[in-house]
């Protein structure tokens, strides 16, 4: 008998959404994503569900999920490129269309 | 099943050869061709497998066996398919999922040939050659296809994301893959849209009974009877993932799947096969001869595919365990196994693989190597072992420890190969050989290892390795090669292997700034593709 939902089902029932808006490939942005994977890792996150941008995954997205996975070694995570499908509690927005990347949504989820 | 698979499982023919049977001749699909015509060179090293009437292969990678019974298991029609027979399918099937432990040459020693010789190693050539193929068949004849890349390998990807967009790939899957395939084929069947990149986590990784038994036979009877290890060295990720030691009855249906098959003969697979139903790091001397009899009860003969020298030699010293083991293998032509010195340095092992040498301390890790070696050689049991060179923190002082350690092992029938660490950040980049510097401490390394290894390699061959009638051909083959390379090796001096090193990044450079270095594959891929439909349509 599985004890929990989420491990039944894991890789499909990830812990929290991370939605990137714009497109913004610089090393900035990397360095506020790692920012917002150390505080949910702290916060307990192990499965991650990132959302970039339509045709961003070659540039943006596999900057995130090298960094991701390779600074990050005990966490799971699904990229997805294009719109979050559907709405979810736990997730946080990041716009990186503004002159800096910034937290639009979800940042009580964050560490102070 | 239909006759048709909904989902082809596949790799290049680098992966999807058994080497004639003998697993050591697929090292050298990670070279380019070196003293030999390319066509005898690639005939040794990766010959076509046999299939049946539908072009499944008779034998096949073990990663893809198991990534088939699970899609099996949950009901799909997957089947692996020989590479040279997907064509055949690809119109009506709905994915390829190709897995590979080495799909752009990055990793050792594959890295090291091109870097030596500047020429692309074998198993990228053909890799690519394959991916362009697969490419063309999506675009021309299937676009709906989805392509799903996984395996040891995989993270390969993410350093060259233009072969993404240029092979077409949906989804890139890292970590253990029997879950995520399960979850991607159901995905595909519904017509959803596929995640781009799945990281599958240590701690995701699929418990004992989520891990299915390959219902086809494995190249060369390879059967894994663990996964995980819990040694924690810094340059290795398999130590992060959970320990599992696989139930004897299960090895066993493995077992009894390859000897249906017409194997009599294979590999028993672990990090640490001496550390099978282990507490810690001291063997378990029931569990071990439990495994030996098992295997011993289906195979003629067989391997380990890797052991920790320290595991080696506390399992002789506090057991005899050794020599009980021998004992159940029996007579046979070879016996040997993959294994890391990784460095001569107490220092280094300290500081990048603390426990490498437990339960002795790290800094008697060049003692632990030399008694291995002896107890190895005097047990005729031969260790192929890898260095590490170039490794962030290392000293010149290092290196020549390492040195003295590969002098003291010269008594010892071994095969040592050097291995250089390449900056991840590196790879992104196509001139990622300038991130490796080639001091003249590791020219001199390089020397003594080669040396080494030439002097052993003939002696492997022709009293152990190949050393039966049948085997004559690839026989005079291999000692024409050796023998070459011998005589090179007797003249060369350090100054020398620096040179051919700047020369050979000289080389690519060029080629880079002409825009030439990915070319010649892609002709040869050209032709490869072409030669394919020439045959089926002669067919």
């Amino acid at each position: 008998m599985k004890s929990t939902v989420s491990e039944q089902e894991f890789p499909w029932e990830t812990d929290i959404d991370v939605v990137m808006v714009g497109c913004r490939c610089d090393e900035e942005t990397k360095r506020f994503m790692e920012k917002i994977v150390s505080s949910l890792i702290r916060k307990g996150v192990r499965r991650l569900h990132v959302v970039v941008p339509e045709g961003c995954f070659e540039s943006c997205g596999v900057k995130l999920a090298g960094l991701l996975a390779q600074e990050f070694l005990n966490l799971s995570v699904i990229v997805d490129e294009g719109k979050l499908q559907r709405g979810r509690e736990k997730r946080i927005v990041i716009s990186l269309e503004e002159q800096r990347p910034q937290v639009l949504e979800g940042g009580e989820l964050l560490d102070e | 099943m239909s006759s048709s698979p909904d989902i082809i499982i596949t790799v290049d023919r680098s992966m999807m050869t058994n080497h004639h049977g003998k697993e050591f001749i697929g090292f050298m699909t990670t070279a380019p061709p070196v003293g030999l015509p390319d066509r005898i060179w690639t005939w040794i090293a990766e010959p076509p497998i046999k299939t049946d009437e539908k072009g499944r292969p008779t034998e096949a990678p073990y990663g893809l066996r198991k990534i088939e019974a699970a899609l099996q298991n949950a009901g799909f029609n997957a089947e692996i398919i020989d590479p040279d027979h997907i064509m055949r399918y690809v119109e009506t099937a709905k994915a390829v999922f190709i897995g590979h432990h080495d799909y752009f040459g990055f990793c050792p020693p594959s890295s090291e040939w091109w870097l030596v010789t500047g020429e692309e190693p074998i198993n990228r050539r053909t890799f690519l050659a394959f991916m362009k193929q697969v490419a063309r068949a999506k675009k021309e004849l299937n676009p709906e296809l989805k392509i799903v890349v996984g395996g040891p390998s995989s993270w390969q990807w993410l350093y060259v994301p233009e072969y993404l967009r240029e092979f077409m790939v949906d989804t890139v899957v890292e970590g253990e893959g029997e879950k995520a395939a399960v979850y991607l084929a159901e995905k595909i069947m519904r017509g959803e849209t596929l995640p781009k990149y799945i990281v599958v986590g240590p701690g995701d990784s699929p418990r004992l009974d989520e891990i299915p038994v390959i219902k086809a036979a494995s190249v060369n009877g390879l059967v894994e009877v663990m996964r995980g290890c819990p040694r924690r060295c810094k340059f290795c990720s398999v130590t992060l993932r959970p320990l599992r030691f696989i139930p004897l009855e299960m090895i066993e249906k493995e077992l009894q799947v390859n000897v249906r098959a017409g194997i009599n003969g294979g590999i028993i697979h672990s990090e640490d096969v001496l550390l099978y139903g282990a507490k810690g790091v001291i063997p378990n001397p029931d569990a071990l001869i439990k495994l030996h009899m098992l295997v011993k009860k289906y195979y003629k003969t067989f391997t380990w595919s890797h052991a920790a020298l320290s595991t080696v030699l506390v399992a002789e010293e506090q057991f005899k365990l050794i020599t009980r083991l021998k004992e159940i293998i029996g007579e046979q032509d070879y016996f040997g196994f993959q294994t890391g010195i990784e460095t001569g340095s107490p220092r280094l092992a300290k500081e990048i693989m603390p426990a490498k040498a437990a339960p002795y301390p790290a800094e008697k890790w060049p003692e632990i190597v030399e008694e291995a070696f002896k107890l190895l050689h005097d047990k005729r049991i031969i260790p192929a072992a890898t260095l590490i060179v170039g490794l962030p923190g290392e000293t010149p002082d290092d290196v020549v420890k390492t040195i003295e350690l590969i002098e003291r092992l010269k008594p010892y029938r071994s095969l040592i190969v050097p291995m250089f660490f390449v900056p991840m950040g590196a790879l992104r980049k196509s001139d990622w050989f300038k991130a490796v510097n080639v001091t003249r401490e590791h020219a001199e390394l390089m020397l003594v290892v080669f040396r080494h290894s030439v002097y052993w390699a003939k002696d492997i061959v022709n009293s152990f390795y190949l050393k039966k009638a049948r085997h004559a051909p690839l026989r005079f083959l291999l000692n024409r090669f050796l023998g070459r390379a011998e005589s090179f090796a007797e003249k060369l001096t350090p100054d020398d292997i620096l040179m051919y090193i700047e020369r050979s990044k000289e080389k690519m450079m060029r080629r880079i700034k002409q825009g030439e270095l990915r070319q010649p594959f892609y002709k040869r891929a050209t032709e490869l593709v072409e030669s394919i439909l020439h045959i089926k349509r002669a067919s």
